[in-house]
């Protein structure tokens, strides 16, 4: 935590507080003692409580008083650092998820784009929903343009053997989100229905190229929550952009980089 | 342990998971402990390589890994005086109670279950390498 510089810290006015409560409460002591000293000695010599000690006793009360005051101001400065201390770690808490976030969308995004096979894709897919995000069981269907059907390509921990192909544009919760035109966001329909918890469109810019399915969390993951949004998001639009680029790389022939024709390349 | 500039610990901690993406956030999680300094393993074997140069003062390993998993390298880190008491934490996943017990019994320190949070690593590698609060 930095200064501003604009007055003392709030710490240094506590020290101080605290400092001054303490000499008080010194200094009371000490005038208590010496008054007790002296009115056991006046007792002993066989004279009664003067009108003296009368008026010292009373000082002393006030001063009591005044240090009772001071003490509960000193638990309300208390008071108001444990708020702020409080406050401090919170945001601190907030910033160490944020940041946590934003690396899990970093390496997320890295990865994806690291992905040369449909099989990076699906590993990438798997390691991110699983571990990043903490989906229990899913499904990916990859589009098959000719046809216009979604097919199931794999199942996480399971095969896909008896799951039937979607046929597109599809209806209800499904229609929702291959209809979005673009890669799923926070806020869009998230395509729920029974046994799904949400089917998360994988598109490369317009192009809807597959779909996950995910129908269910792990254990200890109690839903899908707004930081889970940005992650889903990533998801949705790159390894839409991984898939494409996997299968076009699939069936590329292998050509050599060359000046001359990336040069002709640049702003056409 | 080596004692860096300003009385700050230095200590060492090696992960050892297959997975790219784990691996980087579990390095990243543990990048915001002062003072440790991370090295990164595939796997198994490339962990026994890197421990054959380098005294860590923690590990961290993934369960399931190929060629040489997590609890064998636990079985092979306790049989080594150099890394008989040296912390083990291991990564499990929820439905692995039996490897998680595996590995505690091979002498794993504790363990850390996927999906896994920045604070939760942070805090369990602060409280396995007594590392005070005022540390942060």
């Amino acid at each position: 935590m930095t200064h501003d510089g604009s007055g003392p810290t709030l710490e240094a006015q506590t020290q101080a507080f605290l400092r001054e409560f303490f000499a008080k409460g010194e200094q009371l002591v000490r005038e208590l003692i010496e008054e007790n000293d002296r009115l056991r000695l006046s007792l002993s010599a066989g004279a009664n409580p003067t009108a003296d000690s009368s008026r010292t006793i009373e000082r002393l009360a006030r001063q009591i008083e005044l240090l009772e005051a001071e003490c509960a101001e000193l638990r309300r400065v208390a008071a108001g650092v444990q708020d702020r201390g409080g406050t401090f770690r919170d945001r601190l808490d907030d910033l160490e998820r944020e940041h946590y976030r934003l690396a899990a969308m970093y390496v997320a995004g890295s990865q994806f784009h690291l992905a040369t096979t449909i099989d990076d894709v699906l590993r990438t897919l798997t390691e991110i929903l699983l571990n990043f995000v903490g989906v229990g069981r899913f499904t990916v269907y990859v589009v098959d343009e000719e046809r216009q059907m979604l097919f199931p390509l794999m199942r996480e921990g399971e095969t896909t053997a008896e799951l039937e192909e979607l046929p597109l544009p599809g209806e209800g919760p499904l229609g929702d989100v291959t209809g979005l035109g673009r890669p799923w966001h926070p806020g869009a329909p998230r395509g729920a229905g029974p046994g799904v918890l949400m089917q998360l469109p994988l598109c490369s810019g317009t192009r809807l190229v597959g779909l996950v399915r995910i129908e269910r969390l792990l254990p200890q993951k109690a839903e899908l929550g707004d930081a889970d949004g940005g992650l889903l998001e990533l998801v949705s639009e790159h390894a839409g952009v991984g898939i494409e680029t996997a299968w076009i790389r699939a069936h590329a022939r292998e050509v050599p980089l060359q000046r001359a024709a990336l040069e002709r390349l640049v702003g056409s | 342990m080596t004692q860096g500039t300003e009385g700050t610990p230095k200590l060492s901690a090696l992960v050892v998971e297959d997975s790219p993406p784990m691996r980087k956030m579990i390095v990243f999680a543990l990048s915001r402990v002062r003072g440790l300094t991370v090295v990164e393993a595939d796997d198994g074997v490339d962990a026994l390589r890197r421990i054959a140069s380098t005294k860590f003062d923690i590990i961290i390993t993934d369960i399931n890994m190929p060629i040489l998993d997590g609890l064998k390298l636990v079985k092979r880190l306790r049989a080594d005086e150099a890394y008989r008491d040296v912390p083990i934490i291991i990564i499990t996943t929820e439905g692995a109670e039996e490897d998680r017990q595996r590995a505690l019994a091979l002498g794993a320190t504790a363990y850390i279950t996927k999906p896994i949070q920045a604070p939760q690593v942070i805090e369990l590698v602060r409280e396995v390498l007594g590392l005070s609060e005022a540390r942060r």
